[in-house]
């Protein structure tokens, strides 16, 4: 048996297996970890390592338990998106930790949240003072939310009514010294304003952008390979 | 639509394909050449052994070496590293045997190769 070969090709099976189903699983998965998606994720890992490396027990047993996990997780999903009674059950609630200034010694009892855990997350969200604090909320993946009193929340543009125009979101339009065709018919834009614009910026061609943006206002930014930095 | 096709069609794809190569030991068994030549060739063996041709056993029992070897690697991605080894181990005892003319554990060794080969995955 030539070992190397066969954990070469059980190592792809394993690594593309997990790319769909993570893909399948969505973004969710990676932005919002609750326990149990802790607990999938290791899991999942360590049967994909198994699948991998082990050559004495065969790949197929492991793939199949892999997609187990993988297609209960995305029914879980999906059936948490449908009842929020599935989505409380799996990820459990958001807890109210402060309310005005005040600390609920109860809530932080119940979810096994200490105080220096709550101290250290109201830092890292800028907030030194708890009296400062309206309302704290223990997300279930455990961060912590913070809503400020108003007095001390940061001045928006609104509150002194001053008038702005939205910049919108920018689309790259030239990705890595490629063109992208489709987000430039997107932005509205053609290939004659492009040329007009590169060559606004002292530059000749695509290729010498490694990436260019646009947004709503039709504010461009364009970095070049040659920036001499 | 090429999206499309590389969103949906491509995984499903793959993973037929994955799923094919790790269940490739049935197909190839029941339809390769090479593990064909082997069920053959441990037929053979057998034979010589049944009539103590002791030469026809010896040459058999290398040409059915050759033809596993062959047959393993089609069969390495879906099988036990530990089938393989146990495979390999059970040949060369049988060698062993043919070797000093001993009918009946060459038979036994045979009879638990053929047992072997028949189980692999299963």
């Amino acid at each position: 048996m030539n070992e190397a070969l066969v954990v070469l090709v059980r190592s792809m099976i394993a690594f593309f297996t997990l790319l769909i189903f993570a893909r399948a699983l969505g973004k969710q998965q990676l932005s919002q970890l609750t326990f149990f998606d802790y607990v999938l994720g290791i899991t999942v890992g360590s049967i994909a390592a198994t699948l991998s490396v082990d050559l004495d027990s065969r790949a197929w047993p492991h793939w199949v338990s892999l997609l187990f996990w993988a297609v209960t997780a995305l029914a879980l999903e999906r059936l948490s998106f449908r009842r929020r009674e599935v989505e409380e059950y799996m990820s459990g609630r958001p807890s109210v930790m402060i309310i005005n200034g005040q600390i609920l010694e109860k809530e932080m009892r119940s979810n096994h949240y200490a105080i220096p855990d709550l101290l250290k997350q109201l830092r890292d969200k800028g907030v030194f003072d708890i009296n400062e604090v309206a309302y704290g909320i223990l997300e279930t993946n455990g961060n912590l939310s913070v809503l400020l009193k108003p007095e001390f929340r940061p001045v928006t543009a609104g509150d002194l009514k001053l008038n702005t125009t939205s910049q919108g979101i920018n689309t790259e339009v030239i990705y890595n010294g490629v063109l992208v065709p489709e987000n430039l018919k997107k932005a509205g834009r053609d290939a004659l304003w492009l040329q007009q614009a590169l060559q606004d910026a002292g530059v000749l061609s695509p290729a010498e952008v490694f990436l260019m943006t646009i947004n709503e206002a039709g504010e461009v930014f364009i970095d070049k390979y040659k920036d001499y930095i | 639509m090429k999206n499309k096709v590389a969103a949906y069609v491509l995984p499903v794809v793959m993973l037929a394909l994955f799923v094919l190569i790790m269940n490739s030991s049935n197909l190839y068994i029941a339809w390769g050449e090479a593990p064909s030549r082997v069920e053959q060739q441990m037929g053979a063996v057998e034979d010589a052994i049944e009539y103590e041709q002791w030469e026809n056993a010896a040459k058999g029992c290398e040409e059915l070496r050759a033809c596993w070897r062959q047959a393993l690697t089609g069969l390495q991605f879906s099988m036990e590293k530990d089938q393989a080894e146990l495979i390999e181990a059970k040949l060369a005892r049988l060698s062993a045997f043919i070797a000093s003319s001993d009918r009946v554990h060459a038979q036994a060794e045979i009879s638990e190769l053929r047992e072997h080969w028949n189980n692999l995955n299963r």
